[in-house]
């Protein structure tokens, strides 16, 4: 036998092999729909808490799942995108790169089977406009919002005992933050006696963003065209936050050597601002902790959000299948309640949100006050086309120099607005 | 016929060869010279990608960081792990366990190491600023000073791969004949007349492939500023081969970061070949 036809062969015995893996609606008599999602470490909980029940209560459909690890699910998913090839039925999108999937019409308008068997008013519907086409209110909605987070304001309730002061509420604006901050601040010369009345970071989604947005100043034109870190009052607000390091000395200059967060989880530091996913970090301190709303400033209560929501890809065969999918994930709680579906994030489902399940859940603080959050403040988004070069090159780099003393707030807010606008405007030409 | 079987020998090695070194040399060329972010297919842009990055503050500074490391890394590795081989060349009893520990940092995970010498630097609680301050020195913060950061990460590397180049040294001192060492001795010739006429020209072959090596692994340096710094304080520690990763898998900028990628191998390229060049001047030829 030639060698041609033993590779000929060999293909052949291939190719068959890989067909009988192949689900086939026509024999099974079910509808195979696949959910692909990047919670890995909630693999089994998605598995048990949402896929066999959903299976159970939709006996026509079969549901396979596929947990790939984040960083190589944005890969897979944006190439994807690229080629138009399939990657399942239903996937989980997050914000940062949700866009990307759009513009090339990836997923789906969901427009229509929204308003057939969903309304509005039962989600927090402030969180939809990052999950329209372009980012725009009322374009297209073009995945499922599930979840969403935002900037919460940790505290350290041992820290606050010793020091005697109240615990923050919702009540609390920045002037309230920077008395409590003086007085959780101590004296001690020896670091592992040294507290810190807040701990301040210096990149994007840790706080420093919502801070300046509530004072009245902003970082992006509202339009996200171009950058407003010029813009006297956001420049007023970032010399505000460094004058917590370099001037009122409450807080410990940022360490990029350290992991954000650090000196808060290690008892340290008795506030932070921080993308409310510390959570789940935070389960094991050994400390007393809470979340509170953060403060609010001179414009109010801004906080930044971020989320998750679920689209159905345009090579879906079965998109009414997969809506009911999604309508399911979104709306029905599994065994353990919602708390470990999204990373700990908050439904978006108001009576998901407000469920005991979740409320109650897992981590031990005080939901409640991220709810007032949706409540009473603004959500805004930060997401550009380019938006991790201005950040990574722009603003974080400065944000540590000003921090520092390095650098003065003009020259460092100077800086981060050249690359905001060099990067929007290069994104735009191309 | 002969040759049509020794072709289907080389069969796997000629594919594993194009498609997974050449295919990708060949690929990145070409995606160097186009706009592909990889959510779209690549729009061929010319040598556009080149012309931003060289005009392009950043990239000149990264540049620059790479190079400061490159100086404060090579002459101090090569130094250190020469002065190691030499005191663990002697055959004298239990040498094979210092060998050992000298070069167990070498089989230890990078990423591991990094994050025990994040703790060392500390600049409050690390080990390395109580031990200076048991001699009345008050230690700097390592690594959030931009001045000392990029200095503290070339140190770090010191220890990391001294072992390695040790070994290399090893091998080459146990080449030079004992004769020679013995016939300077009975000359009078002090120890370090005899390093310096004798061993150095001997073992300068080895020194000259230690020192292509580490230049190339100093350009290379990415783990250490990624788990470490994250290329901070400000840009302080920003080096190539974490730019690049940033260009492509952090903004998803992958023409960009083919061309940093061939940007950074010419000068790769014009380092060796000098090295290469000045070879002829001090490299012992037998």
């Amino acid at each position: 036998m030639t060698l041609l036809r033993r590779l000929s062969l060999l293909l052949l015995l291939l190719t068959t092999a890989s067909s009988c893996g192949k689900k086939d609606t026509a024999t099974s008599g079910k509808t195979h729909i696949k959910l692909v999602h990047f919670y890995l470490d909630q693999k089994d909980t998605w598995q048990h808490d949402v896929v066999d029940p959903f299976m159970a209560a939709h006996p026509g459909i079969e549901v396979e799942v596929e947990a790939i690890p984040f960083g190589l699910y944005t890969t897979k998913i944006l190439s994807a995108a690229a080629s138009g090839s399939s990657v399942g039925d239903v996937v989980v999108i997050d914000d940062w790169f949700g866009q990307e999937l759009f513009k090339r019409n990836y997923t789906i308008p969901l427009d229509s089977l929204f308003h057939r068997d969903l309304k509005e008013d039962d989600f927090y519907s402030q969180f939809f406009t990052v999950w329209r086409m372009g980012n725009v209110a009322n374009a297209p909605l073009m995945a499922m919002p599930a979840s969403g987070g935002v900037t919460a304001l940790f505290y350290n309730k041992d820290l606050f005992d010793k020091a005697g002061v109240n615990y923050p509420d919702s009540t609390w604006t920045y002037a309230d933050f920077l008395t409590a901050a003086r007085k959780l601040t101590n004296n001690a010369t020896d670091p592992h006696q040294k507290n810190w009345g807040v701990l301040l970071d210096d990149g994007l989604f840790t706080g420093i963003d919502t801070y300046i947005y509530s004072n009245g100043g902003k970082i992006l034109s509202d339009d996200k065209t171009h950058s407003a870190m010029m813009e006297p009052a956001t420049i007023a607000a970032v010399q505000s936050y460094v004058d917590l390091i370099q001037k009122e000395h409450v807080a410990p200059a940022p360490d990029p050597s350290q992991l954000l967060g650090q000196k808060f989880m290690l008892g340290h530091a008795a506030m932070m601002l921080h993308a409310d996913v510390a959570k789940t970090e935070l389960a094991h301190a050994t400390f007393k902790w809470n979340v509170a709303a953060p403060p609010k400033g001179s414009a109010g209560l801004f906080d930044r959000q971020y989320g998750q929501a679920f689209g159905i890809t345009k090579t879906s065969e079965h998109p009414d299948s997969a809506w009911e999918l999604i309508k399911w994930i979104v709306t029905v709680p599994g065994k353990k309640g919602i708390n470990e579906l999204f990373n700990s994030a908050m439904p978006l489902n108001r009576a998901l949100a407000n469920s005991p399940e979740f409320l109650e859940g897992a981590q031990k603080c005080d939901r409640r006050a991220l709810l007032d959050i949706n409540n009473s403040g603004h959500v805004f988004t930060l997401i550009t086309p380019g938006w991790q070069e201005w950040r990574d090159h722009g603003f974080t780099p400065n944000m540590q120099d000003m921090l520092a003393g390095r650098k003065s707030v003009h020259d460092g807010c100077k800086a981060i607005d050249e690359k905001i606008n060099e990067v929007l405007s290069r994104s735009r030409a191309q | 016929m002969k040759s049509r079987s020794a072709y289907l020998y080389l069969l796997p090695v000629l594919i594993g060869f194009t498609v997974f070194t050449l295919g990708p040399v060949m690929a990145s060329l070409y995606l160097s010279l186009t706009h592909y972010e990889i959510a779209a297919a690549p729009v061929f842009v010319g040598l556009l990608n080149y012309k931003q990055l060289l005009n392009e503050q950043l990239f000149w500074q990264v540049v620059g960081n790479t190079f400061y490391y490159a100086f404060l890394y090579v002459p101090l590795s090569v130094g250190v792990s020469l002065a190691l081989a030499l005191l663990l060349e002697k055959k004298i009893r239990g040498i094979t366990f210092f060998r050992t520990v000298y070069f167990l940092p070498v089989v230890t995970s990078m990423v591991a190491a990094a994050i025990i010498w994040t703790w060392i630097y500390n600049g409050d609680i690390g080990l390395l600023n109580y031990l200076l301050s048991l001699f009345g020195i008050n230690g700097p913060k390592w690594l959030q000073n931009p001045h000392w950061a990029l200095p503290a990460i070339a140190l770090m590397s010191v220890w990391k791969n001294a072992g390695y180049n040790m070994m290399i040294f090893l091998a080459g001192l146990a080449n030079i004949p004992t004769d020679y060492h013995e016939a300077a001795r009975l000359d009078g010739a002090s120890s370090f007349a005899r390093f310096r006429e004798i061993t150095l020209p001997l073992i300068s072959p080895v020194l000259f492939f230690v020192l292509v090596v580490t230049t190339i692994g100093a350009f290379q340096v990415f783990e250490q500023t990624y788990v470490m710094t994250n290329g901070g304080p400000g840009t302080s520690t920003l080096t190539l081969s974490y730019y690049i990763w940033q260009t492509a898998f952090s903004f998803f900028n992958l023409g960009s970061a083919s061309a940093l990628g061939y940007l950074f191998f010419i000068i790769v390229l014009v380092m060796t070949a000098i090295q290469f060049q000045v070879r002829k001047r001090w490299v012992y030829q037998s």
